[in-house]
C-alpha cells in the first residue's frame, strides 16, 4: 500500500465523521434542525470531488487504488440517492423559509440526482437487489410525502426511511459506516424538527391568545392584584374559560381557585388560603356542598397531607402537573401566575371513562391558566389600553395644534433677519416663542418657558399666546412692559400653585434699529456687538409670571440700540441645562462659545449649528426639557 | 449617576415648631411629589418654621423652584417661615434669573437662619 492511499482513506473517514458533533447538537435540542443535513451535503460533496479528482486529476497515478470502477459508481450513486432523500424530505421546510442556504442546498441536491441517474446508466457491476430495492422504495416514499402528505405523515415516513436506510445498507460491508451515519442523521433531523415544530405551535397559540401588546402590559403591571370582593371578579369569563377547557379535554369536572390577595400559599396549608368562586363560596364550603365540583373535592382530599402537596413549593405551583405528579389520581393542576407571583390554580378532573390526561390536555390547561390571568387583569388592561390610545391621540392633536401655532415663516422686517427653532422634549412642550410683525417696520418677539413640561405646560403656553395676540391686535402700539404687565394680570389666575412662567418680550424698531425689552425672570439676552466682537450677557430682570399672586409690581422697559451686524440670541434654560450622559449641563459658557464659533453664518444656519453642537454634547442622552433658540441679526 | 433628591428632616434643639430640612442632589420634576408629601406633612403636623439646608443641593430646575416658592408662600400664609441656607452658586443663579431673590429668605448659615426666627 502506498502512503497516499492511507491518507485518502483517513480523509474519507474524517469527512464521514464530521457531521457527528452536529448530530449531538440536534439531538440535544440546541442546534438548528437543518445543521446535520447541511454538513452531510458538505462532506459528501468533498468526497465526490476527491473521488472524481482521483480519476481525472493530474496525479492519477497516486490514486490508483480508486481504479475499482464498481466502487466509484457505488459511491456516486449512493451519495446521490442519500442526499436526494435527505434533501427531498426537507423540501417542505425550504418552501417555508426561503433563505440563501436553503436555495444552495436545493441546487446541491438537484446536482446529485443526475449523478445518481448517470451512475445507474453506466452501472457495470452486479446488481444487489438487497440494497437497490429499499433505496428505491425510500425515494418513492419521500417523493410521495413531499408531494401530498400532511406534516405528520412526512415525519412518519422520514423516521421509517431512516430505519430502512440503516437496515438495507448493512449488507454491503464498505457502506456500513456511511449508512449508519445516514440513518442517524435522518433520524436526528426528524426528531429535532418535531421538537422544534411543537415548540413553535405552542408559541403561536400563546401569541394568538395573548397579543404582544397585552403581554407587555401584563408584564409591566406591578403584580397580581385581585379584587377584594368576589363580586368584582370576572366570574362569567372564568366560568366560560373553564367550560371551554372541560369541553376541549373531555373532562367532567374543573375548578379555578384564586389565592386571596393578602395571603401567600405555603406548603400544606393551601386549603385555608383559597377562594373558590366557581365552587360557590370558599373551599371550606365546597367540601360540604355536594354540588361543588368534583375537582374541588379531590383537591381537598389531598391537601391536608403535606406529603402529597410537596410539589407545590413556597412560591406556589410553578408548573402544570398531570395526575400522578401530585399523587392525586385523576387530576391535572395548572398554576395561574402573573409576573412570577401566584394568583391561583386551575384544576381539571377527567370523566370516569378516561384514565389519563394526554399531553395535549395539559396544553389546554396551560392556556386556560394564562387566559385566566388575562381575564383577571382584563378590566385594568383594557382600560389602560383605551386610556393610552386616547391619550396618545389627544397628545398628537395637541402637538399638532401647538406646532401649527408657531410662526410658519420668519417675518420680513426692515434691517433685521430672524431665525428660530423650538425642540420639545415631549409631544407637547412648555416653551414658547412668537414673532409678530407690526406696522412701521416693527416686530414684537417673545420667548417664554412654563415651569413643568408636557400637556399642562402646553396649555399655559396656549393661554399666553392667545392673550398676547389679542393684546397686540387691540393695541399695536403697546410697548413690551405693558404687554408683560397685562399678560401677568391675565395669566396668573390661571396658574396652579407651583407653576410660573419666565417671559421676555422684545420690540424691534427697524427704522432706528432699537431693541426694547421687558423681562419676567427669563434667561439672559446674548448680544454679540459687531463693534467689539464680544458677546455680552444681559440680565433681563423682572419677576417670573406667577411668583407674585397679587399686588403686581410695575414692569419696566429697557433699551438696546443695535448696529448693523449685531447678533442677538434668545434661549430657554432647556438649552443650557441640557445634560450629557455624565449628568453635566451644557451651560451658558458653551452656548456663548458656540455662538462665537458660528457667528459669521447667516441666522438660519447659525441656529442649526448651535443646536447641532448641543446635540453632539448631549450624545445619546434623551433631552429632559424643551429647547428654544431665537436669533436676530441687525443689518 | 444619581439624579435623585435626598431629603432629611432634623429637629432643632429647644424649638418644637422648627425643623431643619436637608436637601441633597437635584430637585427636578422627579422629586416634586416626594418633597410635596414630606413638607406638607410637616406643615400639617404643626411645624411652622422650616430651615432648608441647601449646601448639598446641586441643581434646581424651574419645576423644583416652583415648589420651593409654593412652600415659602404656604409657610408665610400660616404665619411661619421657609428659610433657605447655604444656597450654592448655580442654584442662586437660577433664583436670581427668575427674580425670586426678593421672595425667598436666604441665609448664609443654618445657625443664622434659626437665630433670625427668635
Amino acid at each position: 500500500m502506498n502512503p497516499s492511499f492511507n491518507l485518502l482513506e483517513t480523509l474519507n473517514l474524517v469527512l464521514w465523521l464530521l457531521p457527528l458533533p452536529f448530530l449531538g447538537l440536534a439531538l440535544s435540542g440546541r442546534g438548528r434542525s437543518w445543521w446535520p443535513g447541511w454538513v452531510q451535503v458538505g462532506s459528501l460533496t468533498l468526497l465526490v470531488v476527491l473521488e472524481v479528482a482521483s480519476q481525472v486529476g493530474p496525479v492519477t497515478g497516486s490514486f490508483s487504488w480508486i481504479s475499482d470502477r464498481e466502487r466509484l459508481w457505488n459511491f456516486l450513486g449512493g451519495a446521490a440517492l442519500q442526499v436526494a432523500i435527505a434533501e427531498g424530505s426537507a423540501w417542505i421546510g425550504w418552501q417555508r423559509d426561503r433563505v440563501l442556504v436553503s436555495r444552495l442546498r436545493r441546487v446541491l441536491a438537484a446536482g446529485f440526482l443526475p449523478m445518481g441517474i448517470l451512475a445507474a446508466v453506466f452501472w457495470k457491476g452486479s446488481v444487489h437487489l438487497s440494497w437497490i430495492l429499499p433505496w428505491g422504495a425510500l425515494l418513492c416514499f419521500e417523493i410521495l410525502a413531499v408531494a401530498t402528505a400532511p406534516v405528520v405523515w412526512v415525519r412518519a415516513l422520514r423516521a421509517l426511511s431512516a430505519i430502512c436506510l440503516g437496515v438495507s445498507l448493512c449488507s454491503k460491508e464498505a457502506w456500513l459506516p456511511f449508512s449508519a451515519l445516514a440513518a442517524l442523521l435522518t433520524a436526528s433531523q426528524a426528531l429535532s424538527k418535531i421538537r422544534h415544530d411543537n415548540g413553535r405551535r405552542v408559541q403561536r397559540a400563546r401569541a394568538a391568545l395573548q397579543p404582544k401588546a397585552i403581554q407587555e402590559l401584563l408584564a409591566s403591571t406591578t403584580g397580581p392584584r385581585l379584587a377584594k370582593d368576589e363580586d368584582s371578579l370576572p366570574l362569567d369569563r372564568l366560568d366560560a374559560l373553564l367550560t371551554f377547557a372541560m369541553q376541549s379535554t373531555g373532562t367532567s369536572g374543573g375548578a379555578i381557585f384564586l389565592y386571596r390577595e393578602e395571603l401567600v400559599p405555603e406548603i400544606g396549608t393551601l386549603s385555608r388560603k383559597l377562594l373558590c368562586p366557581l365552587a360557590k363560596g370558599t373551599l371550606k364550603d365546597a367540601t360540604n356542598d355536594p354540588g361543588a365540583s368534583l375537582a374541588a373535592q379531590v383537591l381537598l382530599s389531598f391537601v391536608p397531607g403535606a406529603d402529597q402537596a410537596r410539589d407545590i413549593g413556597p412560591d406556589g405551583l410553578t408548573q402544570t402537573y398531570a395526575l400522578n405528579a401530585l399523587h392525586a389520581p385523576r387530576l391535572a393542576v395548572a398554576p395561574i401566575r402573573s409576573g412570577g407571583k401566584p394568583m391561583g390554580i386551575v384544576v381539571l378532573s377527567p370523566s370516569d371513562e378516561r384514565d389519563r390526561f394526554q399531553p395535549g390536555d395539559l396544553h389546554v390547561l396551560d392556556f386556560l391558566a394564562q387566559q385566566a390571568v388575562f381575564s383577571l387583569h382584563y378590566e385594568a388592561v383594557y382600560h389602560r389600553l383605551q386610556e393610552d390610545s386616547r391619550m396618545s391621540r389627544e397628545f398628537e392633536i395637541a402637538s399638532r395644534i401647538q406646532r401649527s401655532l408657531l410662526p410658519r415663516s420668519m417675518p420680513a422686517v426692515a434691517n433685521l433677519s430672524v431665525s428660530a427653532r423650538v425642540l420639545p422634549a415631549r409631544e407637547v412642550g412648555g416653551d414658547y416663542y412668537d414673532l409678530l410683525p407690526l406696522p412701521d417696520e416693527r416686530l414684537v418677539a417673545v420667548i417664554g418657558d412654563v415651569s413643568g413640561k408636557g400637556l399642562p405646560a402646553g396649555m399655559i403656553m396656549l393661554i399666553v399666546r392667545t392673550t398676547l395676540h389679542l393684546l397686540i391686535d387691540a393695541d399695536p402700539e403697546a410697548n413690551p412692559s405693558k404687554l408683560v404687565q397685562i399678560l401677568e394680570e391675565r395669566l396668573v389666575p390661571q396658574l396652579d400653585a407651583f407653576t410660573f412662567m419666565t417671559f421676555l418680550a422684545l420690540q424691534w424698531s427697524g427704522r432706528d434699529r432699537m431693541l426694547t425689552w421687558s423681562g419676567a425672570g427669563h434667561e439672559h439676552i446674548l448680544w454679540r456687538s459687531s463693534q467689539d466682537g464680544v458677546i455680552h450677557r444681559i440680565r433681563t430682570g423682572g419677576l417670573a409670571l406667577g411668583l407674585q399672586r397679587e399686588n403686581f409690581s410695575p414692569r419696566e422697559d429697557r433699551k438696546l440700540p443695535l448696529s448693523p451686524g449685531d447678533l442677538v440670541v434668545l434661549y430657554t434654560d432647556g438649552v443650557t441645562d441640557c445634560r450629557d450622559s455624565t449628568g453635566t449641563a451644557w451651560g451658558l459658557d458653551h452656548l456663548v462659545e458656540s455662538v462665537e464659533l458660528h457667528h459669521d453664518q447667516p441666522v438660519e444656519s447659525l441656529v442649526e449649528s448651535i443646536l447641532a453642537d448641543l446635540d453632539r454634547f448631549r450624545g445619546q442622552e434623551p433631552p429632559t426639557d424643551d429647547r428654544t433658540l431665537v436669533v436676530f441679526q441687525s443689518s | 449617576m444619581n439624579h435623585a433628591l435626598d431629603l432629611k428632616v432634623l429637629p432643632v434643639a429647644g424649638r418644637a415648631d422648627t425643623r431643619i430640612l436637608k436637601l441633597a442632589g437635584e430637585f427636578d420634576a422627579s422629586a416634586v411629589e416626594r418633597a410635596l408629601e414630606e413638607v406638607t406633612a410637616l406643615l400639617d403636623a404643626g411645624v411652622r418654621h422650616l430651615v432648608v439646608d441647601c449646601e448639598e443641593l446641586r441643581y434646581v430646575n424651574s419645576t423644583g423652584l416652583g415648589v420651593i416658592l409654593h412652600f415659602s408662600r404656604v409657610a408665610r400664609e400660616r404665619g411661619g417661615s421657609f428659610l433657605l441656607c447655604k444656597v450654592s452658586e448655580p442654584v442662586y443663579e437660577i433664583i436670581e434669573i427668575i427674580g425670586a431673590t426678593t421672595l425667598l429668605e436666604l441665609h448664609d448659615t443654618v445657625e443664622e437662619a434659626i437665630q433670625s426666627l427668635s
